[in-house]
């Protein structure tokens, strides 16, 4: 074992070549050419590290910023529009988002640092695939999708199928570009959280990370939905489906909402880690957190009708 | 490798540099433009030090490929004197004793200045909000926040 | 006043203004002195400030070396192997690869080390630690050298390792050293514990553990050695104590001490870390640019210093305390293992009483009057990264096990926390637990009703009162405090320090000594002492960056002693400058030498201040009749003594004193603390410049609450698992609490304008305090720092079975 492959690296990233194309067709062209050895990049926050370690192989990169057009945040009829550049801040600070998708403007909020959520995008955020990204997570609770774009076309893809093994998901980021994140928006009788439980209060990833969306009915007093994620508790982020189906057509009460809460940890995997904390910890922190979250939406579905 | 030269605004002048594709923007501050000011502590965007301003925004200069500066307009801590005469929060920085080793210091007048910029009276959770990014281990930023509050609250800067 | 006290003053420093006399009778008693100065005492702007805050001022990385090859250092991936052999013949025929070093290149002595040189420049038959150095190499750039490493090819047979001080004490434990493990044993044996326990009316003993700590100094260590053409070489970076990295590169390279130069340039952060590191990066650039005849430049990335430079020493403590019904201690007993890690670094004890081991061994006994005392510590070597100087050096571990032990006997007695201390607590006329006879410059007590005052103990915590009273929404509030108290230098027998004072004829002063500004504000404050020393201003005097060829013996900046003896040192040289500016202005004015005085550029009658020259007119008569204008000093402080068999005898010549409170809010669901107010008073003899102390005093309390909540080095096997500072977590400026502090000046008779060390006393009672805070707020106690959400929500766990 070379222990210098684990704490020595080059300033420079071994890359061949850097592209900043001025048209998506410009950048899946240049995709093509180099058959696997080209990757896109926004941000770069995520890529930038892992060249650094090595953690990937990248001959050229395909820088996408310089492209018009794509960091807008749009709203079309019951969807929210994201597109590949949109910032974490961009989220986070968008009275849209905070108004329509509640849980996602608070997972961008906790991103990193201010520095990281200035350049750091959701499609990248998504596209790393780690099974407790702050903005992920929220995302996979409020029923997102993504769409991307390839020489053969395009496809959209439910955030909930999206995930494959950590860093990994059904995108192919040699052969396709994100072109938009569509996130259903909060209705009358809806509305999410998200909460966080983190070792210090800025520049770290999260011990664990929950989101919750809610449906209610018209007397406000059955749940009709809920959709609670969480990570990392397993290898892609993970919906609590057991929980989720104690609260289906249920009426809403903090017996049941414990219940659905403790029902969220028992599902929930997540493993022993050095770093992050035991799994009996985090398992314990699963019922906490997904208690809180169900409680604070509920909170802001009161606080919207009045 | 190829260099490619790139054009971008440093501290309001126009310049033109020849990079590598792997090349990341502190170190051609640094060793390219001599602007040494900007610091770098961990390179992989974890410390802060390195943070400078692209296009009115704060960044980390050492996870910042130098190619992605092409056409862009970044500020320096090199940027903020003017004619000799420092930034009003260069000034609070070192009235209110916000600098101690100093390492971490144009990161934080950068911050500050960033914040201000947008957010003229900021509050104090907002101020920590904004640095927080950028690791301190010497002062316990305590000083570092009543410096950009008391800047905030010159009238003119 | 005893004998030996008037016997001290005799000696004691005297000074620019204010008669000894008065000093005299000040020091006797428990009274604050509050005198004012020129241009001591006040909150000036550090001398470094403009440049820093412009990015003008130069780090070493700043600075541009292009002849300098790189170097890279290729190291061990086992905690413990023998060295079978090594190839490194691919390695050097690389094109660009100029020198590849193992142990058969070295020059002249294959070792280092702070105290004992044990530590290889290059292993040669076994390495100790994951990261143990097995060769150096030299090349063009960046890219070469790392090429190189992964060419040098090493045959490694796994030895058994051993991770634990208490396993690593076993007859079955793997030698590590040829030496054995055991280091040394310390103790400190007071009295009679046995019968001072009989006499209790209640005895608890605990043990607590603290872990491994990174300094985590935002700037990265860096050496440029550059071999001169005259015989000698030059190494240039960030470092602490460049007379200890001089006297270490002399041996290595085989050549006198005299013709290696040191030069410590600005230091972004040293924290006790930059004491060790520098030799570590100096001494193997150097041993490259000997061998290629070309300058090196060494840098380490930030999960190098993590793997291969010092750390906090971990330690496990046991401790044993036994009190009356009325909280008047008995006696107190302590065990202590104190993990060293692969090499002794700065751990070793100094006789009588230097290294990390010996002082925390003194201090496990808190700033307590204790009339039984026994103490007995373990210094061992494992396979694990080493312990070497962090900022508290041995105290913080030690104030963790006293402070919350003497908390939690409070809880038991149902006693108020402050009481209990208030009762214990040291005062002028004390004895320690090593005999020592506190006869000055003893404001703990104060400290302590300062910060009650601030924190408004009382009301706070009578506030809640019965736990119903305490969680609010999810949350619980909780009150905790520490006292401490910590030594101003080393306690060797070696300490001393040297100064070269040059006044020009234009009133400009040039300082040349060789202690080092890492942010502390050192270098600021000596020049305040000389300029009010001198009778001139602050911007009249330039300290001249550290260096090896220019500088006096001035030993290492560490453990709180820079200001204390340099400013003594740096009195006592203005006084050889003031006979002559003083002979000079009384021929001038026609007033007689002892009737004058300097301040502020100008020498004037003390009575009659409008006769008055120029500090200048003075200085220029000097130099036209060739009077000395250069004032040179050497100033030790008292003798240290500690008798090695009983721990007996006055360690260390004065402390200083602290007292913090803590109100923390701790998560009843998440267990997460948030730390929301912290008041601290400081007994520190004279503040030279508050503004300065005041940002120690913050910045320390920040590296405390890192301690308490959240820090660890996290290793594995031994190999770190947190490399970086992403993974390695220190306070950022949401982690922050409001702090006030306040600054308490009991005057010390031997310290510049009555000052001594503060350096290090912020960060000591810190952990403590929060850890009685969060005791306070969950009512059950965690006996193991960090002390994070999981490890109370194990705790909460298991009280709640009970």
């Amino acid at each position: 074992m070379q222990l210098q492959k684990k704490i020595l690296y080059a300033r420079e990233m071994d890359w061949e070549e850097y592209f900043l194309p001025e048209s998506l067709d410009e950048a899946l062209d240049i995709l093509d050419r180099y058959q696997g050895s080209a990757r896109i990049m926004a941000g770069g926050t995520d890529i930038v590290p892992a060249s650094r370690k090595k953690e990937i192989d990248i001959k050229a990169i395909v820088d996408i910023t310089k492209i018009e057009g794509l960091n807008i945040i749009s709203l079309e009829g019951d969807t929210l529009k994201i597109g590949p550049l949109v910032t974490h801040a961009q989220v986070a600070n968008s009275p849209l988002v905070q108004e329509k998708a509640m849980a996602l403007a608070e997972g961008a909020s906790r991103v990193g640092s201010p520095q990281v959520r200035n350049i750091g995008t959701v499609a990248g955020n998504i596209i790393n695939a780690q099974p407790g990204a702050d903005t992920v997570i929220p995302l996979v609770a409020l029923g997102a999708s993504i769409e991307v774009k390839s020489k053969a076309g395009h496809r959209i893809i439910d955030l909930n199928d999206l995930f494959l093994d950590v860093g990994k998901t059904k995108i192919d980021s040699t052969k396709e570009i994100v072109t938009a994140i569509y996130v259903p928006i909060q209705r009358e009788n809806e509305a999410s959280a998200a909460v966080r439980l983190a070792k210090r209060k800025a520049l770290t990833l999260p011990i664990l990370t929950v989101a919750v969306k809610i449906t209610v009915d018209n007397t406000k007093k059955i749940f009709k939905g809920v959709s609670i994620a969480a990570g990392p508790v397993a290898t892609t982020p993970f919906r609590c489906t057991s929980a989720e189906r104690l609260l289906f057509n249920n009426e809403i009460n903090d017996e049941l909402i414990l219940k659905a809460a403790k029902e969220a940890a028992v599902e929930a995997r997540p493993r022993t880690s050095l770093i992050r904390g035991s799994s009996e910890y985090r398992k314990a922190m699963m019922s906490v957190l997904v208690e809180r979250a169900i409680k604070l939406a509920l909170k802001r579905l009161e606080a919207k009708n009045g | 490798m190829a260099e490619k030269f790139i054009t971008f605004k440093a501290n309001g002048k126009e310049v033109t540099v020849a990079v590598k594709p792997g090349e990341m923007l502190a170190d051609v501050l640094r060793e390219k433009l001599g602007l040494t000011g900007t610091k770098i502590g961990c390179r992989e965007g974890e410390c802060g030090v390195c943070s400078v301003i692209m296009d009115g925004k704060l960044v980390l200069s050492c996870i910042i490929p130098a190619m992605k500066a092409h056409g862009t307009s970044i500020i320096t801590i090199e940027g903020l004197e003017k004619n000799g005469e420092l930034h009003t929060i260069q000034m609070k920085f070192v009235e209110k004793g916000a600098i101690q080793c100093g390492f971490c210091t144009p990161a934080m007048v950068l911050a500050g200045k960033v914040l201000l910029d947008e957010n003229p009276k900021p509050t104090r959770d907002e101020i920590k909000t904004a640095i927080s990014g950028i690791l301190c281990r010497c002062t316990g930023y305590q000083k570092i926040i009543e410096a950009i509050q008391s800047a905030s609250e010159e009238e003119t800067r | 006043m005893s004998e030996k006290t008037k016997e001290k003053m005799e000696t004691q420093v005297t000074y620019a203004i204010p008669e000894p006399e008065s000093f005299k009778k000040l020091a006797t008693e428990a009274k604050e002195v509050k005198i004012e100065y020129a241009i001591v005492g006040k909150p000036l702007p550090r001398i470094d400030a403009k440049d820093k805050v412009t990015g003008k001022l130069k780090f070493i990385a700043d600075i541009k070396y292009p002849d300098a090859l790189f170097g890279a250092v290729l190291r061990s991936p086992y905690p413990h192997a023998i060295i079978k052999k090594i190839d490194t013949s691919k390695a050097e025929a690389q094109p660009g690869v100029v020198a590849v070093v193992t142990a058969k290149d070295i020059p002249g002595r294959n070792s280092w080390g702070a105290i004992i040189p044990d530590q290889p420049v290059v292993c040669g038959d076994k390495v100790r630690y994951v990261g143990d150095a097995v060769a150096l190499v030299a090349a063009v750039d960046e890219k070469t050298a790392f090429k190189a490493l992964e060419l040098i090819e090493v045959e490694y047979e796994e030895l058994p390792a051993v991770f634990s001080p208490v396993d690593a004490l076993k007859s079955s434990a793997p030698k590590i050293h040829e030496t054995g493990n055991l280091i040394t044993t310390s103790r400190v044996i007071k009295g009679d514990v046995e019968k001072g326990f009989s006499e209790a009316d209640i005895i608890i003993e605990r043990t607590y553990t603290v872990p491994f700590l990174e300094h985590a100094y935002l700037e990265p260590d860096v050496a440029i050695a550059i071999p001169g053409d005259d015989g000698t070489i030059t190494v240039k970076g960030p470092m602490q104590a460049p007379f200890t990295v001089r006297r270490n590169v002399a041996p290595v390279l085989g050549l006198p001490i005299n013709r290696v130069r040191c030069i410590a340039t600005p230091l972004g952060g040293g924290f006790g870390g930059k004491e060790d590191s520098p030799i570590d990066t100096c001494v193997r650039a150097a041993v490259l640019a000997w061998k290629t005849g070309r300058p090196v430049r060494l840098e380490y990335s930030r999960e190098e210093i993590m793997v291969s430079t010092c750390k906090r020493h971990p330690m496990i403590l046991k401790v044993k305390i036994g009190a009356k019904k009325d909280g008047t201690f008995t006696a107190l007993e302590g065990e202590i293992y104190n993990e060293q890690g692969a090499y002794a670094s700065l751990g070793p004890v100094l006789p009588p009483a230097g290294g990390v081991h010996a002082h925390a061994v003194v201090m496990l006994a808190g700033p307590y009057e204790i009339p039984n005392v026994k103490v007995e510590g373990y210094l061992v070597y494992t396979n694990h990264p080493y312990g070497g100087a962090m900022r508290g050096f041995g105290a913080p571990q030690a104030n963790f096990a006293h402070e919350c032990l003497v908390d939690e006997l409070a809880d038991i007695l149902k006693m108020d926390p402050y009481e209990l201390r208030m009762k214990n607590a040291f005062k002028l006329g004390s004895i320690t637990a090593t005999g020592q006879v506190l006869d000055q410059s003893v404001g703990l007590r104060e400290t302590m009703e300062e910060t009650k005052k601030i924190f408004k103990w009382d009301e706070k915590r009578k506030s809640i009162d019965g736990a119903s009273n305490k969680t609010k929404g999810n949350k619980r509030k909780g009150y905790g405090m520490a006292i401490g108290w910590y030594r101003t230098s080393i306690g060797t027998s070696a300490d001393g320090c040297g100064v070269n004072l040059h006044l020009m004829e234009d009133g400009s002063v040039i300082v040349y000594q060789g202690l080092v500004e890492m942010g502390q504000g050192m270098h600021t404050g000596i020049a305040q002492i000389a300029a009010e020393a001198l009778g001139i201003k602050l911007e009249d005097v330039r300290i001249v960056t550290p260096d090896t060829d220019s500088a006096p013996e001035s030993g290492p900046t560490v453990g709180s002693r820079s200001l204390t003896l340099m400013g003594n040192a740096i009195i006592l040289a203005s006084q050889q400058i003031k006979e002559s500016l003083f002979l000079s202005a009384s021929e001038l004015l026609n007033i007689p030498p002892e009737n004058l005085v300097a301040k502020e550029r100008f020498i004037y009658d003390r009575n009659n201040p409008q006769i008055r020259i120029e500090v200048k007119e003075a200085a220029r008569r000097c130099m036209a009749l060739g009077r000395r204008l250069i004032g040179q000093s050497w100033y030790t402080p008292p003798k240290a003594t500690l008798d090695p068999q009983t721990g007996q005898g006055n360690p260390y010549f004065v402390y200083t004193y602290a007292t913090q409170m803590v109100e923390v809010e701790v998560d009843m669901g998440t267990y997460e603390v948030e730390v929301k107010k912290i008041a601290a008073a400081f007994d520190i003899g004279k503040g030279i410049n508050p503004l300065l102390l005041e940002g120690q005093i913050e910045g320390g309390i920040g590296m405390g609450l890192g301690y308490a909540i959240m820090e660890k080095v996290i290793i594995d096997k031994g190999m770190i698992k947190n490399l970086g500072l992403k993974d390695y977590l220190i306070p950022t400026a949401l982690d922050m609490p409001e702090i006030k502090s306040r600054i308490l000046e009991h005057h010390n008779i031997f310290g510049p304008f009555g000052a001594k060390g503060i350096g290090e006393m912020p960060n000591i009672p810190t952990p403590a305090a929060i850890a009685n805070a969060i005791a306070n707020a969950i009512g059950t106690r965690v006996y193991d720092l960090p002390i994070d959400s999981e490890s109370i929500w194990k705790a909460v766990q298991h009280k709640e079975k009970q």
